[in-house]
């Protein structure tokens, strides 16, 4: 019934529709695809190909012949003459659908990008220093313009219901014969209109024609705006083929004004001069609820040109923090490894071994050598799950220019799901933590009521550095010995308790990263409110403390923790500790022999002494 | 074993070493096993060194080097020319709309540009490019139309037929072909206008698949929708009429020469032409030493190449012609009224204008109203 309803429609649309008129007959020849030359040298190629019912005719230049654009003087012979460069403010005729000639010209456009930044002079004086760029017959229009179709509309959109056809016959019914209009044209022409002309990916695109060219840059004095504006919040958003995010046009042209007068940042009235970006930033579409000193936060952040800035001193110290972290555990690890390359044991890695084995045999020695209880296993795969999680939704958006970071965020789901998982993650994060500290402060209680019991009452630093994961000054000793030993220096290995100091680095760097990361991506989830709180400079900072910090994270999770607790010989192919609470023979020998003898000691077993 | 806790443990006792019978495999095999043992934690050694190198990398060149354009941004707008360059064998088109801004330089969008011909024995050799005319600037583009529906044989390979012996073959196989759909289509619906009367439902079925390889063939869309149309449609619907005639239009303003075929000079046996015969060595040689030889030797050997290069191409007029064309349009597939839009008297007269270096002028009521309304 559909496609009958079709063939009704068909007809009487094609009375009406719009098409472009060719009284010269162009199309004649221009139709063909091979209506083209090359360059004797193999350089460049000569297109003359019109393709008259492709993409264009779906777009206003639909019902423009070719007359309309290309003077007679350039076309009336043939062969013809070089063509002059085309005049988009010329005036073209379009024929009405009820038969009328309509007079219509782009001077408007024209006169407008005259008060702007962008003048005839400034694009005249790109096109003579670039003469690569555009031909010797095209506007310098072309620089941000191509020939124009209208966008399909969203499926989501309130529009898309106008791409149906039968939405278009009811119009038809008045609009045919006694009020002729293409009414397919016209919604489609209005509807184009509701919606940014170009997706925000695009419109970087055409800005970086003249905005990322080095010499033109130079010339004007000025960064690659498109570079920094593809590292900010936007531009990533906008590299993961975000619709809903700023383009270059929302930011530099005022709310209500035409791209054309786009003015420069000095002009007073420019959407970008200091005094009026906090209000740019503020519009309805995009942080209403914003303070004003949102403004100061910057979106073409270039950090390598802002040297001696807050910024970038941010940006050194957390390079330094990383390299100053990561360095010495990848040593440590490295080392270990080769030590067992070598073959190379801590004399009494032996006995201990053999020590834990006997241990372990029994239901009581296994109890007690288990590592983690229940409640921290439950807390390290919460942990654990909560940072793949925010790992695979967050740095797409970090690196947001490659493939992987596509298809990640569409394996997710496009990236307002993607972001939604990711907001929903650290709150948990940060909600798991609060319990963490709730459970380290019992433990802390506990143990403080006990040892007041016992007669033994100590400070409140010493109650946390005697805690398990906590880290007292004997630690930092052994920890040199421990690199001592690996080095060759020393014969004996240090011996560690129930957690070793590279456990204690560990938690402590995620103890510091949690905290970190979740206050930051707060402030960025919540840039409207906090901005009220905080200078928008501040959340730049933030910015750039949280995904240097999410990178810290990564590298030492991704690739330490990862082959201490699954690649290393110890424990490969997997590390029951959090599973189960079970550690292996080896490794308890290795790493925890202080808790291997413990044990023995408390359970009166033989040998415990042998390898104290 | 479960034992009560607070039991001394008997001292662990250390299994003296097992004699092998065979001390020689022993040895091997502790030093094979010796030598995994060493192999994994150095191979991961190399893995942790790698990555973390990469890592710290990233944070030197965020510190240190300003940041560049990602390939989204830095590889448009430029069109990669060395694609079409005439000496590239591999030439293959270029596919605009996937971004309208490729190239820079051409304004008008288009999709597919126009596809290879993976047969043509004088493009995939490498000595000539896809677009291979450019001396005349009157007609080199005018013969460059004809690339895509003629191989150079036609008019560049000596024969002595009358008309000429050609035939299509397949740009997908090499093979020869019947005349491509488009043609038989635009002659079926001539045929039908012409006669009038009722479709019936095998007729329907039959134009539907002509249009629809047609369309394929061309590797467009154009005719999507009016083959989706006369598919659904009955073939007893009064609309049918009027669905085919709108058909026939949409067909010729797509009859731009490209079928899916192309016609070349038969070879022997009724194969298609496409390549010199016996000049393949001759090509191999010359496109290794083309550049150190000159003169007599290079002459001799493009000669060896060109077995049947024939001394003067034939003449625009010698098929765009109503009496005694080279080609015979009509016993080939054409139908009537391509032919006679190929030979019309008007084109004749454009074309000799065109090889003679002449100009000509398009009709002049345009210009007037131009003039009066030009700012």
């Amino acid at each position: 019934m559909a496609w009958l309803a079709l063939a009704a429609w068909l007809p009487l649309c094609a009375a009406v529709v719009s098409e472009a008129a060719d009284p010269e007959n162009c199309l004649l020849c221009h139709q063909y695809r091979g209506l083209s030359r090359a360059e004797s040298d193999g350089g460049r190629v000569h297109l003359f190909f019109v393709e008259a019912h492709g993409p264009a005719s779906n777009g206003p230049h639909a019902r423009l012949a070719c007359s309309d654009c290309h003077t007679r003087e350039a076309f009336g012979k043939v062969p013809h003459d070089p063509a002059p460069r085309v005049d988009c403010a010329r005036t073209c005729h379009l024929q009405n659908p009820d038969g009328a000639a309509v007079r219509f010209s782009h001077q408007h456009a024209a006169d407008l990008l005259a008060g702007s930044v962008h003048t005839q002079k400034v694009l005249a004086r790109i096109q003579a220093d670039q003469p690569q760029m555009l031909g010797a017959d095209q506007s310098t229009c072309l620089f941000c313009h191509d020939e124009p179709v209208f966008r399909g509309f969203a499926a989501h959109s309130p529009l898309a219901s106008l791409s149906d056809k039968e939405v278009l016959n009811r119009c038809d019914t008045c609009h045919t014969a006694q009020l002729p209009t293409d009414v397919a044209f016209s919604l489609r022409h209005v509807g184009n209109r509701l919606q940014p002309a170009r997706p925000p990916l695009e419109q970087a695109q055409i800005c970086s024609v003249c905005h990322s060219n080095a010499e033109i840059r130079g010339q004007a004095h000025q960064h690659d705006a498109v570079a920094s504006y593809l590292r900010s919040f936007h531009g990533k958003a906008a590299l993961l083929e975000a619709d809903a995010t700023a383009s270059c046009v929302d930011c530099h042209v005022a709310r209500g004004g035409n791209a054309h007068a786009m003015l420069a940042r000095t002009d007073p009235a420019s959407a970008t001069n200091p005094a009026n970006l906090a209000n740019s930033c503020r519009s309805v579409q995009c942080h209403p609820g914003a303070d004003p000193q949102f403004g100061s936060a910057a979106v073409h952040m270039d950090v390598l040109s802002m040297t001696g800035s807050l910024e970038y001193f941010v940006v050194v110290c957390f390079v330094l923090l990383t390299v100053a972290t990561f360095g010495p555990s990848m040593a440590i690890v490295c080392l270990e490894l080769l030590n067992l390359a070598l073959g190379r044991h801590s004399p009494s890695d032996h006995h201990t071994e053999h020590l834990a084995e006997s241990l372990l045999r029994t239901d009581e020695g296994r109890r007690r050598l288990k590592r983690f209880t229940v409640n921290q296993r439950v807390q390290h795969w919460a942990l654990a799950i909560l940072f793949v999680l925010l790992v695979l939704t967050g740095f797409p958006m970090k690196f947001a220019d490659r493939d992987w970071a596509a298809w990640l965020i569409a394996a997710f789901g496009g990236l307002s799901m993607a972001r939604l998982i990711h907001h929903w993650a650290g709150l948990a994060l940060i909600a798991g933590m609060i319990v963490h500290l709730v459970y380290v402060f019992w433990t802390l209680l506990q143990n403080r009521r006990r040892d007041r019991a016992a007669g033994r009452p100590t400070g409140w630093i010493t109650s946390v550095m005697r805690l398990p994961m906590g880290m007292s000054p004997a630690d930092l000793g052994k920890t040199f010995q421990l690199l001592g030993f690996l080095m060759f220096l020393r014969r004996e290995r240090p011996n560690f308790g129930r957690f070793s100091v590279k456990d204690k680095f560990e938690y402590i760097g995620v103890f510091w990263g949690t905290a970190l990361l979740g206050l930051t991506g707060v402030f960025l989830w919540g840039e409207q409110l906090f901005s009220h709180l905080i200078p928008g400079r501040l959340l730049n900072i933030a910015l750039i403390a949280h995904t240097y910090e999410a990178f810290l994270a990564l590298i030492h999770v991704g690739i330490l923790h990862i082959v201490n607790v699954i690649f290393a010989p110890n424990v490969f192919p997997l590390s029951l500790a959090t599973l189960s609470g079970d550690t292996p023979a080896p490794e308890l020998a290795e790493n925890h022999a202080e808790l291997v003898n413990e044990v023995a000691a408390s359970l009166g077993a033989r040998g415990a002494a042998e390898g104290a | 074993m479960s034992e009560s806790p607070g039991a001394a443990l008997p001292k662990p006792q250390i299994p003296a070493p097992r004699r092998s019978k065979s001390g020689v495999g022993r040895v091997f095999g502790r030093l094979l096993l010796g030598l995994l043992r060493a192999i994994y934690p150095l191979s991961l050694i190399v893995v942790i060194v790698t990555l973390s190198g990469l890592a710290f990398w990233y944070l030197v060149d965020s510190l240190l080097f300003s940041p560049v354009n990602p390939p989204q941004i830095a590889d448009l707008p430029a069109l990669k020319e060395t694609e079409l360059s005439r000496s590239s064998s591999a030439f293959a088109g270029v596919q605009a709309t996937e971004n309208s801004r490729i190239p820079l330089a051409h304004y008008h969008r288009f999709g597919p540009w126009f596809q290879a011909d993976a047969f043509n024995d004088c493009t995939r050799s490498g000595c000539h490019g896809a677009l291979p005319h450019h001396k005349r600037k009157e007609s080199r583009a005018f013969l460059n139309l004809h690339a895509t529906s003629i191989h150079c044989g036609v008019c560049h390979m000596t024969s002595d037929a009358t008309p000429l012996a050609l035939t299509w073959y397949d740009l997908k196989s090499g093979g020869t072909s019947t005349p491509p759909a488009a043609l038989r289509a635009m002659s079926w619906l001539d045929a039908r206008a012409n006669r009038g009367g009722q479709l019936s439902s095998t007729d329907k079925a039959e134009i539907v698949a002509l249009l629809k390889q047609a369309n394929e063939s061309a590797k467009g869309r154009d005719l999507d929708q009016i083959v989706q149309h006369l598919h659904a449609i009955r073939h007893d619907s009064p609309d049918l009429p009027g669905i085919l005639e709108d058909a026939r239009t949409l067909l010729q303003e797509h009859l731009r020469g490209e079928y899916g075929v192309k016609l070349a000079l038969q070879g022997e046996s009724g194969v298609p032409l496409l390549a010199h015969p016996g000049g393949a060595n001759a090509a191999t040689r010359y496109l290794a030493t083309r550049e150190q030889v000159s003169g007599d030797a290079r002459e001799k050997l493009l000669n060896d190449v060109h077995t049947r290069r024939a001394e003067q191409p034939r003449l625009c007029t010698d098929c765009h012609t109503t009496e005694r064309s080279l080609i015979d349009f009509a016993k080939l597939g054409y139908p009537a009224a391509r032919v006679h839009a190929l030979t019309q008297p008007l084109l004749m007269s454009a074309i000799q204008k065109i090889m003679q270096g002449k100009e000509f002028h398009l009709p002049g009521f345009v210009g007037q109203q131009e003039e009066s309304d030009h700012r």
